[in-house]
Formats: structure tokens, C-alpha cells, sequence
């Protein structure tokens, strides 16, 4: 069905495109939020990273799957966004009040225990654990995406794993493994 | 609850984009060819195998019953070898005649 798709998109079919785009887009951009924290910039990287992977499709093997490939870019986007952000800290102070009010207004849509739980997980432990679960990405895929060693990967998942389930049990879900 | 409970808090919480046109600007940005998958006319591989199959057919039958053969049954093998290219020259003039469309 993926790869399919994934051909049809490779020939330019625009409904290929949109159907990629909305099987994927929620979760890059969830992921480039966490990084990010500012919406705007989280949509910048998920639009220009599906610029990228979408406009090199066609030179696409199926040596890994599309979705391990588009994660992939999303990820280093993320880092290299965040970098040039660090090299340029002086953000206007409209911009990080425009960012107080869009947390205000998340703070009061979302259950405030859930959004405490993933709030508590760092970046590399929110994408790892959500690639692990939402897309199935095997340990080998998240360490193409990443960049991780194997190790490092199965100690994020741990840990992203233990603060949930430690929550989880305090906010008084039966959780069991 | 499992790690069933995880993937649905996960899933439940995915953010959304906001943004109402973000796919197509997406689209909009990509350097799709706009005719990259060519308009055909006829389907030349199924026209080509549709004719060698009855050719092949009208062999068997025909050269499996005449010793001699005559020219009425080469013209007609002739023709059912060749109907295809036909078929093909249909086929660039239709997708000239689309193209410039």
C-alpha cells in the first residue's frame, strides 16, 4: 500500500503527494514542536522537509522505508534549525509573547496531567518513543533516523518508557508491561 | 493496560498544524512535472500482445491446414503483424494533439 503509493508519488501524482504528506505530517511536525517549542518554526521545518524528501523522490530506492527516510530529514532539520537558532539567540520579544500565548492557549486544550507526562520527556526521548510506538520503527530504524548506537537507543526507549509508566501509575492508569 | 496505553496517549496527543493550505504548499513548492506521466491513447503493450496472440492463432490455424499458402492469407498475416504500428503511430498523434493542448 506504502509503496504504492510511494510510486505513484514518484510520477507526480498530486493525490500520492497529499496522501503522504497526511499519513505523516502530524507526527514530523509533533516531533519538530518538541524541539522547536514555537509553531511556527516546527511548521517552517516539516514544510521544508517535505520539500526536500518529496522533491528527491524520484531518486528513491526503497532501500528503507519512506517514512524512516522522511523522519530522518525531519530529525537533522530539527538539530540544524536549533543550531542556527543558538547562533542567533537575540529572538524579538513579540515573537517569544506570541509564544507565551500559544502555550496559554495549548496549556487549556490539553489534559493538564497528559501534558505534564510528555512535557516531562526530553526531545530525543518524545521521538523516540513515538516513533517506536505510532510508526513501529523497529530499534535498526530509529538508529538510522537518529544517528543513535543501538544501546543508546533501547537507554532512551528505557527511560522514556520508565517516566511513563511512572506517571502513568501516579495519575493512577493501571499500567503493566 | 499495556504499552497499548502509551501508543494511545501518544497517538491522542499528537499536535496538529494548523495551518489550512500547509499540503498545498507544499505541493506548490515541488518541481512536479506537469506532464510526467504521458497521456496515451491506445495501451501499446496490450495492442501489440492482443495482435501477436490472434496472428499466432490465425497461423496455426491457417498454416495447419493449407500446404500452399496462398497471397490473400500472407496479406492478412501481413496485416495483423503491422495493425499495431498503427496503433502506436494513433497513439504519438493523440499525445502530440494532447500536448499541445
Amino acid at each position: 500500500m506504502q509503496e504504492e503509493v510511494v510510486i505513484r508519488a514518484k510520477n507526480g501524482d498530486r493525490d500520492a503527494i497529499n496522501t503522504l504528506i497526511n499519513n505523516h505530517k502530524n507526527m514530523a511536525y509533533s516531533i519538530a514542536l518538541k524541539y522547536l517549542k514555537q509553531k511556527a518554526d516546527a511548521e517552517d521545518v516539516v514544510q521544508n522537509s517535505f520539500i526536500i524528501v518529496l522533491n528527491a523522490i524520484k531518486n528513491f530506492r526503497n532501500e528503507s522505508k519512506f517514512s524512516t527516510w522522511l523522519y530522518k530529514i525531519v530529525y537533522h532539520e530539527c538539530l540544524k534549525e536549533l543550531k542556527r537558532q543558538q547562533r542567533s539567540p537575540e529572538r524579538t520579544s513579540e515573537t517569544m509573547h506570541e509564544s507565551a500565548a500559544d502555550e496559554a492557549v495549548y496549556s487549556e486544550t490539553k489534559n493538564i496531567e497528559i501534558k505534564k507526562l510528555l512535557a516531562s520527556l526530553q526531545p530525543k526521548e518524545y521521538t523516540v518513543i513515538s516513533l517506536f510506538y505510532l510508526k513501529q520503527k523497529s530499534i535498526n530504524e530509529i538508529m538510522k533516523i537518529t544517528g543513535f548506537s543501538k544501546s543508546n537507543v533501547k537507554v532512551i526507549l528505557h527511560r522514556a518508557r520508565t517516566k511513563m509508566k511512572e506517571t502513568l501509575t501516579i495519575e493512577g492508569y493501571p499500567y503493566e508491561r | 493496560m499495556k504499552d497499548e496505553t502509551i501508543k494511545q496517549i501518544l497517538q491522542e496527543n499528537l499536535e496538529e498544524i494548523s495551518t489550512p493550505n500547509f499540503n498545498n504548499e507544499i505541493i506548490d513548492k515541488l518541481d512536479i512535472e506537469k506532464s510526467s506521466r504521458p497521456v496515451t491513447v491506445f495501451n501499446t503493450n496490450s495492442v501489440v500482445i492482443v495482435f501477436l496472440v490472434a496472428f499466432l492463432f490465425y497461423a496455426l490455424v491457417t498454416f495447419g491446414i493449407l500446404e500452399n499458402i496462398d497471397s490473400s492469407t500472407l496479406i492478412i498475416s501481413m496485416i495483423l503483424c503491422f495493425t499495431p504500428l498503427f496503433f502506436m503511430v494513433f497513439n504519438k498523434i493523440g499525445q502530440l494533439a494532447l500536448h499541445q493542448k
